[in-house]
């Protein structure tokens, strides 16, 4: 019994150490799961954005209402749409890289947090979530997304001794 | 109080200059608004004075609160200025290259001033983000 506890705490040990070890390969911290479910998530809504942008683009959206899209918010949609897309991009390769990463994360804050105010102010008139199912949907979860923004650039770890 | 932060001469001129231009914003807009106001407006002016009036909302607040942030928590200070500037630099993008059909300013002497400083203010910015970044920092 005594010998199998001590088994177990040197292998405990040894476990501890070697993700020690693994954490600073090529000098960069390992990032919590946190983090990775996050980015996850990001790309995905980000993603599914674009991909609403396309069906919408291509006529494939049947809304009930969709006059709001003659105002003019198509093609603010179009550049936000490829804006943000550059911008996930960007966003990836700060993350590989490791560089910048938080910065990036608070600029895509705040950007999406001023398209949103802008889409409610400029278009709070065509607001009516039954008339436009798929297009509510996406702003009624824009403030999760952001709160995926900001926890992202929290738990993110610049350096190794972060992790 | 804001010794401790051994910034350069270079901030602070900027920092005035990012003031100055917003006190002259909110004085053109909320002091002596003249015909800015006008409720006969169409709908493109009614559009910019909207989005005007949630602006000037956010920049008070960030008038108020920046020196508190700068002194008491320049780790964080740099995140703040980052994000001011990305949302001032957004702005100006997004008014010029994306609500250009929605939004219209109406024309007038300070207001066209109010445009013209602009770019100022925002190179301001990114200046005192640089530094933040690069240069400052606290004195242990």
């Amino acid at each position: 019994m005594s010998q199998k506890k001590i088994i177990n705490i040197e292998i405990g040990l040894l476990l501890r150490d070697a993700s020690n070890v693994l954490s600073k390969v090529k000098d960069r911290p390992v990032q919590s799961l946190t983090f990775k479910v996050l980015l996850g998530v990001i790309n995905l809504y980000i993603l599914m954005g674009f991909l609403l942008y396309l069906l919408v683009k291509g006529n494939l959206v049947e809304g009930i209402n969709t006059d709001f899209l003659d105002q003019g918010y198509l093609s603010i949609l179009n550049t936000r749409a490829t804006v943000v897309l550059v911008f996930l991009m960007i966003m990836n390769i700060s993350a590989y890289y490791n560089y910048g990463f938080k910065y990036l994360s608070t600029i895509l804050f705040i950007y999406m947090l001023n398209s949103a105010i802008d889409i409610a102010i400029l278009f709070s008139d065509f607001s009516k979530i039954a008339e436009r199912p798929y297009f509510s949907v996406f702003q009624l979860s824009r403030p999760l997304f952001l709160i995926c923004l900001i926890w992202i650039a929290i738990v993110h770890k610049d350096q190794i001794k972060d992790a | 109080m804001f010794k401790s932060l051994q910034l350069s001469k270079a901030f602070w001129i900027a920092i005035s200059i990012v003031y100055s231009y917003c006190l002259f914003v909110l004085y053109v807009f909320l002091i002596s608004p003249g015909d800015v106001f006008n409720l006969e407006i169409a709908t493109q002016y009614y559009f910019a004075i909207k989005l005007t009036t949630v602006r000037l909302v956010v920049i008070v607040f960030g008038l108020i609160a920046y020196p508190v942030i700068l002194s008491r928590f320049l780790k964080y200070a740099k995140y703040v200025t980052v994000a001011l500037t990305a949302w001032a630099f957004i702005m100006y993008v997004e008014d010029y290259f994306i609500l250009y059909s929605m939004i219209e300013y109406p024309e007038g002497s300070s207001i066209d001033v109010v445009h013209l400083l602009r770019p100022i203010f925002i190179i301001s910015l990114i200046w005192m983000c640089f530094e933040l970044i690069f240069i400052a920092q606290p004195r242990e």
